[in-house]
C-alpha cells in the first residue's frame, strides 16, 4: 500500500507513473490517499472494505508493515489497522489509447457492481484530462474536464 | 423467467420510462415502488449458448486463478435491449465479495443457479433502476447461507464481528457476450 498525505500529489503520481495499469485506492476521511492495488488493463482483485457502524474501513494488517501516515478515526484492533475512508478512486488508463476521456462512455457493469457494493461512499474515476463520479445508477456525473493538477483537489 | 424480465425492460424503454432524463439524474435510484417483497429465485434453465459460455468461463478462471478454485462465484449482468434491437448484451465476471450488508437489496441478485459447483448470480441493473428492488429478508438469508461457503472466512477481530481478513473483490475483467436471436457473438 502506498500512502499520500497530499491526495493531489498521489493522484497525479498514479496517473503519471502507471501508464499501462489501472490503479485503485481510497480517499481517507481526512482527505489523504491510500493506493491499494496496481492492476493490469484486464483487471484483477482489489482489497475490499469493512463496514462498521455505517463507516467504511480499509483493513490493513500489521504484518504488512507500519503505516507512514496518521489517519483521523483509525482503529487498531487485534493485529489490524482499520482506516476510515470516504471515497474510492481508480484510473481508466485505456483512454490513453482509445482517444476518449475515459468518463464519457456508459459505466461498466463491473464499476456499477463496485458502487452497488459500497453505496455509502463516493466513487471516482480518473480519466484522460477528466475526472468523474459514478454510482450504482450507472452514469458518470460531476464530470470535471481539464488538467489533473487542478481537478485532483475536487476528488472528495 | 429471464426472458419475461428482459421483455419488461424493453417495454419500459420503449414507453420512455428509462429515458435520457432519468439516465442523467445521478441521484435517482428507482421509479416504481412495489408493495410486495420478492424472493431471490433459484433457476436451472438458461439459454444454451450462455450456459456453454459460462461453463467455459469457469473452466478458464479455475486454471488462471488459484483463489477461484476454493472461493468465488460468477456474476452475470444483462444490459437493456430496446424492442427494435435483437441483441442482448451479457457481461460475465467472477466475484468474491460478501453479502453481509443484508439491507443492500441491489447488491443481491434477482436469480441464481448452480453450474459446475459454482453459483451463478444474475442481475438486471436497468430493472433495478426502474422497479425498486425489495427482497424478502427470508430469501436473502437463505441465499447468504448458500453462498457463504464460497466467501472468505469470517473472523472476530477485536470489536469487529464478521470481519473477513482475506476478502478481495474483482475490479474490472470479465467477458462480454452478445446474444443475437439464434446467432451468438462473443468479445473478450
Amino acid at each position: 500500500m502506498s500512502e499520500y498525505a497530499n491526495k493531489c500529489v498521489g493522484i497525479q503520481n498514479i496517473w503519471n507513473s502507471y501508464t499501462n495499469n489501472e490503479v485503485f485506492g481510497y480517499i481517507t476521511m481526512d482527505d489523504k490517499l491510500i493506493v491499494t492495488n496496481v492492476l493490469p488493463f484486464i483487471g484483477g482483485s482489489a482489497s475490499g472494505l469493512y463496514l462498521f457502524n455505517n463507516i467504511y474501513y480499509y483493513p490493513y494488517p500489521d504484518s504488512q508493515g507500519s503505516l507512514n501516515e496518521t489517519y483521523a478515526g483509525i482503529i487498531h484492533s487485534a493485529g489490524n489497522y482499520f482506516i476510515p475512508i470516504k471515497a474510492s478512486l481508480h484510473t481508466h488508463t485505456p483512454c490513453r489509447l482509445d482517444g476518449t476521456d475515459g468518463v464519457s462512455h456508459p459505466v461498466g457493469a463491473d464499476d456499477i457492481s463496485t458502487a452497488t457494493r459500497y453505496p455509502g461512499i463516493n466513487h471516482w474515476v480518473v480519466g484522460c484530462n477528466a475526472i468523474a463520479q459514478f454510482d450504482a445508477n450507472g452514469v458518470f456525473f460531476n464530470v470535471q474536464s481539464g488538467s489533473l493538477v487542478v481537478n485532483c483537489n475536487k476528488v472528495y | 423467467m429471464l426472458k419475461m424480465v428482459l421483455t419488461l425492460i424493453s417495454t419500459l424503454f420503449v414507453i420512455g420510462v428509462f429515458g435520457q432524463n432519468n439516465l442523467n439524474n445521478a441521484t435517482s435510484s428507482c421509479i416504481i415502488h412495489k408493495q410486495k417483497k420478492t424472493n431471490i429465485e433459484e433457476i436451472n434453465s438458461i439459454d444454451k449458448f450462455l450456459r456453454s459460455q459460462l461453463t467455459l468461463f469457469i473452466d478458464e478462471e479455475l486454471v488462471k486463478d488459484s483463489v477461484f478454485k476454493t472461493r468465488g462465484y460468477v456474476n452475470v449482468f444483462f444490459t437493456l435491449k430496446p424492442l427494435n434491437n435483437d441483441t442482448t448484451t451479457v457481461f460475465i465476471m467472477k466475484q468474491f465479495s460478501n453479502f453481509d450488508d443484508i439491507d443492500n437489496d441491489k447488491n443481491f441478485p434477482s436469480f441464481y443457479m448452480w453450474l459446475n459447483n459454482k453459483m451463478i448470480l444474475f442481475y438486471v441493473r436497468q430493472l433495478d433502476n426502474i422497479v425498486c428492488k425489495k427482497l424478502s429478508l427470508r430469501s436473502k438469508k437463505k441465499f447468504v447461507r448458500k453462498i457463504e461457503p464460497f466467501l472468505a472466512k469470517q473472523k472476530r477481530v477485536g470489536r469487529f464481528k464478521n470481519f473477513r481478513p482475506d476478502e478481495v473483490f474483482q475490479l474490472h475483467g470479465g467477458k462480454t457476450i452478445y446474444l443475437i436471436n439464434d446467432e451468438h457473438l462473443m468479445r473478450h
